[in-house]
């Protein structure tokens, strides 16, 4: 299929714009929302030719992307606190070799970092590396047995930098797109260019199994966004939404009769006063009826078959990346448009989280859910249009962090690596390299908002048409910069 | 001249300018957006009261205001629409202007009084309420971006809460809003400010602070004063000034040097974006909160038994002379054989680094938390040891004082001994007997081997003092020996680590205080006499002297005594201060490492009035303060009324209240807008503007639209009908537990932390104090929602969840969304269940039916009386959920347990809870009947089903 290219720049719609009003009055008028709701944000041709989607009215309805889209959601898996690219995908046979010598001066001029100076030792990786999958990538024996499997479905961007080297303002910026607070997040600008597609579960949907996110909640929050957008904590006890389960004493039938009175008793206000955000009110009450329902059954993978939960290495009932890489691809399978896995904490400094002991176990925590995740969908036919993202705020240092020894560990860094798969990106696929001992990118540089371009194009919208008026700025999720990676797309 | 409805202001106003005659058309000045030619923007016209477009519809129109908005409509050819009834407009009027419903019973007493004024008069006694400067302050707190941690990583807590309470205050005691823009902006830089003046700073101590390590200073402080920037600019100017930090402004007058040169203004403050110690403390005053009358008598209370130590009466005197002699004999001693070792394999728990110098002392650097603790091993050698000394020795470039930090004492909180007095024998504890100090003027020395570790000893402000440890028992060490100190330094009131000491070992029988004498006392002693000398003695004799140890315990006592209660009733608050110059430089592409020519202070030229100042090569914060609220800035003025206007009618006039400039939306009203300015104006009084508001027809109006009115005019911009919609975040929680009578009404002190689900800490980092919600007990759980704990990074669900935000940066518009995570949230959220638990006993002990009860409910929520179809609907839900629960006596019970007060312990406790009155809660209790006796569970389970109804309302989380 081919790119609708855009015919104007979009509009910005107002908050208000957004907002209900105007939904709730289309809904009134009996217009389809498949083609109108947030016109602005695309192209007419586009829409014109495609059909109407839905007939839904709320904020999270789905809306039709700017161009054909090559994914429909997205999973992203965080690992936050920075993984060392050096010891799992970036391979550098010279660092090994220059290992204890001190680093050029050439590298670390006019450099500013986190904790080490500029005289730091080099630090070869103490794990051994093959080539494997037909492409013959390079991974780290940390990575075996699991990745290695998925190998001819992985994009790997190894010249990926960022401007950050402090751990919070580099997941704002990472998700963000600004080190700074405030911001939308990646998850909450792509609900609010597209919608969900599913109209029982919230469209943002976030996990976390290990560690924590250094900016808190602001890594999936909704920043100047209405809060519909905002990342939903999924979590894996009795109430995995805040405040979904009824009262104890309320049971559904309880519950369906008193939101039946409280539907009939605000339609006699809307009768009274004709204010239009009141359907808008009744219908969201219905909505959040039909999440009671669908998100314990979603969140319930016992019901999966016993193969599924093997293949996924679950532990039923704990804090477990494999079960939250399965409630993945349940979600995603339900048309939830973004889903944020996190897992740590990678901040293999050296001491107590180093590389030899803490990096083994941190990638056993998470790399059989992940390529299981991949493999899962691919046999489903999900992978085509969903996109896998693996990545974090930052990479570590080709230095070592203090002394040689067996707790050793590196800095914070601004080169690293993420990998991609299915939803449009190029599998089996080695992206941009970094010099001989890893410290910079040196062919292909990926900045985070190129990536964060990119994985907005795949979903069919325009990084710089995606915008949101706010304190009388347009903002967007790549400020303004950004170039799409089109190397990397299928 | 008769104007037309359609001539807007800036035609008006820009007549004196030559506009109109410059034939600028119409449509530009009424609906355009671009200025024309070199014509001013509107925003940036001087600000003339308009004329009146004449008086109209008498019957309807109060005045001006209301002239205005007819004007507009006649000219759309709409209509206004009538007065809405009392009930309405009752709660309107309390929504508005104190945040919470009315008493049913209030509003009745209006509705039937005859008095002409009773409106006037109600606003009168709702504006003195201090409840509407709680109301108000939400508003102004989500511009000044308050909130209870730092932001970033860790986002630990910080002591600014004062501040909100200064907000309140300011509000409910109408500061002019000039003044309370000057004394936010620059209370610091007025002559003797007032501890209040000082508070207000704290307006622009909201900015974050990046405390992760490895973070560098300069780069987070770039960001806070860009932030103070781009704060003051768009609160008081609407302009997005913002844009101008990489290059020039690509609509509004403002090129990028200009930018900076706003920058200048706020970039010579001491406070740091990245430290929380050290230098923290002198940006931090304290205040109090507490009873100050018991303050004041703690205070008198230590004073007198300070001068009761220092008193000069005869027998002490006496007794002073002869402790002289006894000193100056010691003085002429030789030294005592103390051998001075070498501290070996220093280190520290709180990340200090030792760097030890010749004569063998040991300075800490690096790290000071405010505790520390010290490993230190000394190897004597083979000897026999009877006692350990300490010197706290004064650190000439830390200002010649023994402590780190800016209090200049240290506090050593306990000495720990272990010894191995040979390398083939195990370590072991050694036994300290006694502890001797040379000063005890902070501390005695026995706290330093007590085993508390919150008292501890101290010098106070002496320079240099000594701790001698006597051990029970010799200790003989062998060649290979080691002696091992295990140092506690710092406490609450002395948060910091030495600034140098040193460690020495003796073998004398009776090991005391060894060189006897600190050295400005010995050289007091032996020099000539004079009034300083005699001060060093008279001090040193005070802080040691064994005959004045009854005395210097009392004092000792006193300051401890004050000292807790000022942990209880004083708090911290952060403060902007101003420090030396440091130069401002254009930042290239905004980069904080990429600097250009400098730049002093100015105002961008196209702005107005231009800048005065005292000092014309310094301009400083107060000059731009001044600048903002000097009359003949006009945009203050417009922006500010339009503010106010769009709380209360959800939107202001000029829609983008954010952005004045080209790129925003001109005024709807442009007369209207030019008078509320105006009158705001007159003597900036925020409440006088208000209530010129709300007294006004425009605002009385019924919200209720007819089909032509939401055709012509969904969103009421031109004003036809009244304001209705949703509350924001807190009021929604307000309304909740006012209508339940749950609502404490106590107002100010420090954030309170309401109940919420524990998963919301699980998904964030969390270090420091605060890693669990301490959730409140008591009358703090049913405080007003501006009182809740705003952590950054984890703000709580329920505001989060109606669009709260995170008060990261100003927001000056909060998005008003609808969402089933709202609906969820005042269903099912446990404080919200539990105000429909008292809202339920509330009902059942109301006089009279079934029916009359579900009105009381249905009023206490909403005001007005149910339509008789709403209260069919309630009393059959009543009756449906009757029939439930009688056939489910287990879930009725479990639902009376979930809706009691959280620290119900029991069902019947509950029950009980329930059906009693509820205690020191704030809102009035009802006067109703005597409570049926032992209410089955069955019932009350019920009546909270139509509590919870009730709760969710759109009538009750909407004004109308």
């Amino acid at each position: 299929m081919s790119l609708v290219p855009p015919t104007s720049p979009a509009p910005v719609p107002s908050p208000e714009a957004m907002a209900l009003h105007r939904r709730a009055f289309l809904a009134k008028s009996g217009f389809s929302l498949g083609g109108m709701a947030l016109s602005s944000l695309l192209a007419r041709d586009a829409a014109a030719s495609a059909p109407a989607a839905t007939t839904r009215t709320d904020p999270l309805a789905p809306r039709l992307p700017r161009f054909a889209p090559r994914a429909r959601s997205v999973i992203f898996l965080n690992m936050n606190g920075a993984p060392p690219q050096l010891d799992l995908f970036d391979y550098k046979p010279k660092l090994s070799e220059l290992n204890g010598q001190i680093v050029p001066p050439s590298f670390t001029k006019g450099e500013r970092f986190a904790f080490i100076q500029g005289d730091a030792k080099l630090l070869g990786s103490p794990f051994e590396f093959r080539r494997h999958g037909s492409a013959g990538i390079w991974m780290s024996s940390v990575l075996e047995p699991h990745l290695p499997r998925i190998a001819d479905d992985l994009c790997v961007i190894r010249s990926m930098h960022t401007d950050q080297f402090n751990h919070a303002p580099a997941q704002l910026f990472f998700f963000t797109g600004s080190p700074r607070s405030g911001r939308p997040s990646m998850g909450s600008w792509i609900c609010y260019g597209l919608g969900c597609e599913a109209d029982d579960l919230p469209g943002f949907v976030a996990m976390q199994t290990g560690g924590s996110s250094r900016c808190g909640d602001e890594c999936f929050g909704s920043g100047f966004l209405p809060s519909i957008f905002q990342g939903v904590l999924l979590g894996n006890g009795s109430d995995p939404v805040l405040y979904l389960n009824n009262p104890p004493g309320i049971g559904r039938d309880v519950r369906r009769r008193t939101l039946g009175a409280l539907e009939r008793l605000n339609a006699s206000e809307e009768e009274a006063f004709r204010d239009p955000e009141i359907p808008t009110r009744i219908a969201q009450y219905e909505m959040a009826f039909r999440m009671q329902m669908s998100v314990p059954e979603l969140a319930d993978i016992s019901t999966e078959p016993e193969a599924v939960h093997k293949l996924y290495g679950t532990r039923p009932g704990q804090r477990w990346f494999g079960n939250a890489c399965l409630l993945a691809r349940r979600l995603v399978e339900r048309g939830v448009r973004f889903v944020q896995v996190s897992h740590g904490d990678w901040d293999l400094h050296g001491g107590s989280l180093n590389l030899r002991e803490s990096l083994p176990r941190l990638a056993n925590e998470t790399m059989q859910g992940a390529a299981a995740l991949v493999i899962d969908l691919k046999q489903r036919g999900l992978l085509e249009d969903t996109l896998v993202v693996w990545g974090a705020e930052f990479g570590r240092t080709p230095m070592l962090q203090g002394e040689m020894g067996p707790q050793v560990g590196r800095d914070h860094h601004r080169t690293f690596t993420v990998w991609l798969a299915g939803g449009g990106v190029r599998g089996g696929f080695v992206h941009g390299a970094t010099d001989e001992i890893g410290y910079r990118p040196v062919e292909s540089p990926v900045d985070v908002h190129d990536l964060q371009a990119t994985i907005l194009h795949l979903l069919g919208l325009d990084h710089e048409r995606l915008t949101y008026r706010f304190q009388g700025r347009d903002f967007r999720l790549t400020d303004v910069h950004g170039d799409v990676v089109r190397e990397i797309l299928v | 001249m008769s104007p037309l409805p359609s001539l807007s202001a800036a035609v008006i106003l820009i007549i004196p300018l030559g506009f109109l005659s410059a034939g600028a058309p119409r449509a530009a000045a009424g609906g355009g957006t671009q200025p024309s030619g070199d014509a001013p923007h509107w925003a940036d016209v001087p600000l003339h009261p308009p004329l009146p477009p004449g008086p109209r519809a008498a019957s309807w129109s109060r005045g001006a205001l209301d002239d205005f908005v007819l004007a507009r409509l006649e000219h759309e050819g709409l209509a206004a629409s009538g007065e809405a009834d009392p009930w309405t407009l009752v709660r309107r009027l309390y929504l508005d202007l104190i945040g919470l419903p009315p008493d049913p019973d209030a509003a009745d007493a209006f509705a039937a009084s005859s008095e002409p004024d009773a409106y006037e008069r109600l606003v009168d006694r709702l504006l003195q309420s201090p409840r509407f400067g709680e109301r108000w302050a939400r508003w102004w707190l989500d511009l000044a971006r308050f909130a209870d941690t730092n932001g970033y990583e860790a986002d630990y807590q910080r002591h600014i809460w004062p501040f909100r309470d200064w907000v309140i205050w300011a509000f409910n005691q109408s500061l002019p809003f000039d003044e309370f823009t000057v004394e936010q902006l620059a209370g610091d830089l007025l002559s003797q400010p007032s501890e209040q003046q000082l508070i207000a700073t704290g307006f622009h101590r909201n900015t974050l602070i990046n405390t992760e390590d490895g973070t560098k200073e300069d780069e987070f402080k770039d960001a806070a004063v860009k932030d103070r920037v781009n704060t003051t600019f768009t609160v008081w100017q609407a302009s997005t000034a913002e844009c101008a930090q990489c290059h020039d402004h690509k609509y509004d007058p403002i090129s990028q040097q200009e930018y900076y040169q706003l920058y200048a203004f706020f970039n010579s403050t001491t406070d740091q974006a990245t430290k929380i110690k050290g230098v923290w403390e002198s940006d931090e005053i304290r205040v109090c909160f507490g009873d100050r009358s018991e303050l004041e008598r703690l205070r008198a209370e230590a004073a007198r038994a300070d001068a009761e130590l220092a008193s000069e009466a005869p027998d002490v005197k006496e007794v002073r002379a002869r402790w002289e002699d006894a000193l100056r004999a010691s003085a002429s001693r030789s030294e005592l054989p103390w051998r001075i070792l070498s501290a070996e394999d220093l280190r520290s728990e709180g990340g200090a680094m030792f760097e030890k110098l010749e004569d063998r002392s040991v300075v800490p650097g690096g790290a000071d938390p405010a505790r520390d603790v010290y490993h230190v091993v000394l190897r004597p050698g083979k000897c026999t040891v009877t006692g350990v000394r300490l010197e706290a020795l004064p650190d000439p470039f830390r200002g010649g004082l023994a402590a780190r930090g800016p209090t200049g004492a240290f506090e050593i909180t306990r000495v720990e001994v272990r010894a191995k007095v040979s390398s083939d024998r195990e370590e072991a504890v050694v036994e300290v007997a006694s502890a001797l100090a040379d000063s005890e003027a902070g501390g005695p020395a026995a706290a330093a081997i007590d085993t508390k570790d919150d008292t501890g000893w101290s010098s106070g402000k002496f320079a240099s003092a000594e701790l001698v440890l006597r051990l029970a028992m010799p200790l003989e060490c062998e060649a290979t020996g080691a002696i091992s100190l295990r140092i506690a330094v710092g406490s609450a009131a002395r948060p910091q680590g030495l600034s140098r000491f040193r460690l020495s070992v003796t073998a004398e029988p009776e090991p005391h205080r060894a060189g006897g004498l600190p050295d400005e006392v010995r050289a007091a002693i032996e020099g000539a006499p004079s009034p300083q000398s005699a001060a060093v003695v008279a001090a040193y004799f005070r802080a040691t002297a064994p005959e004045l140890a009854a005395r210097r315990a009392a004092a000792h006592d006193a300051r401890e005594r004050l000292h807790d209660f000022e942990n209880g009733s004083t708090a911290p608050t952060m403060i902007l201060r101003e420090g030396e110059r440091r130069p401002a430089h254009r930042l290239v592409r905004g980069n904080f490492l990429d600097r250009a020519e400098e730049v002093i202070a100015g105002i961008p030229a196209a702005f107005r009035p231009t800048l005065s100042c005292a000092n014309a090569s310094r301009p400083t914060r107060l000059d731009l303060a001044r600048w903002l609220v000097d009359p003949r800035n006009a945009r203050t003025a417009r922006v500010t009324a339009n503010r106010v206007w769009g709380v209360i009618f959800g939107r202001g006039l000029v829609e983008t209240s954010e952005d004045f400039g080209v790129q925003g939306e001109p005024p709807r009203n442009p007369e209207l807008l030019e008078w509320l300015a105006s009158e705001l104006r007159l003597r900036w009084d925020l409440k006088a503007l208000l209530r010129a508001i709300v007294t006004s027809s425009t605002y009385r109006q019924s919200s209720a639209a007819s089909s032509e009115a939401l055709e012509r005019d969904r969103y009421n911009r031109l004003l036809g009908r009244g304001p209705r919609f949703r509350v924001e975040a807190e009021m929604v929680r307000d309304v909740a537990l006012e209508a339940a009578g749950l609502l404490s009404s106590r107002i100010g002190g420090p954030s309170v932390f309401p109940p919420q689900p524990d998963s919301v800490f699980e998904s964030v980092f969390l270090h420091g104090p605060l890693t669990r919600w301490p959730t409140s007990v008591g009358e703090d759980r049913y405080r007003r929602g501006l009182y809740t704990f705003l952590k950054r990074i984890a703000p709580h669900p329920m505001l989060r969840n109606f669009d709260a935000p995170n008060r990261s940066v100003c927001t000056v518009r909060r998005s008003r969304s609808n969402t089933p995570l709202m609906a969820l949230t005042t269903l099912n959220d446990p404080a919200f269940v539990e105000a429909a638990g008292a809202l339920a006993a509330r009902m059942r002990k109301a006089r009279g039916s079934d029916e009359d009860r579900v009105r009381r409910g249905f009023r206490l929520c909403v005001t007005r009386e149910p339509r008789p179809a709403e209260l069919v609907e309630l009393v059959r839900l009543l009756e449906d959920a009757r029939r439930v629960y009688g056939d489910d006596a287990a879930a009725a019970r479990a639902l009376v347990k979930s809706a009691s007060p959280g620290d119900a312990a029991s069902i019947d406790s509950a029950v009980r809870d329930l059906t009693a009155s509820r205690p020191a809660a704030g809102g009035p209790t009802s006067s109703a009947s005597a409570p049926p006796t032992d209410p089955p569970a069955e019932d009350l389970a019920a009546w909270i089903v139509v509590g919870n109804v009730l709760l969710n309302l759109d009538a009750t989380l909407t004004k109308s």
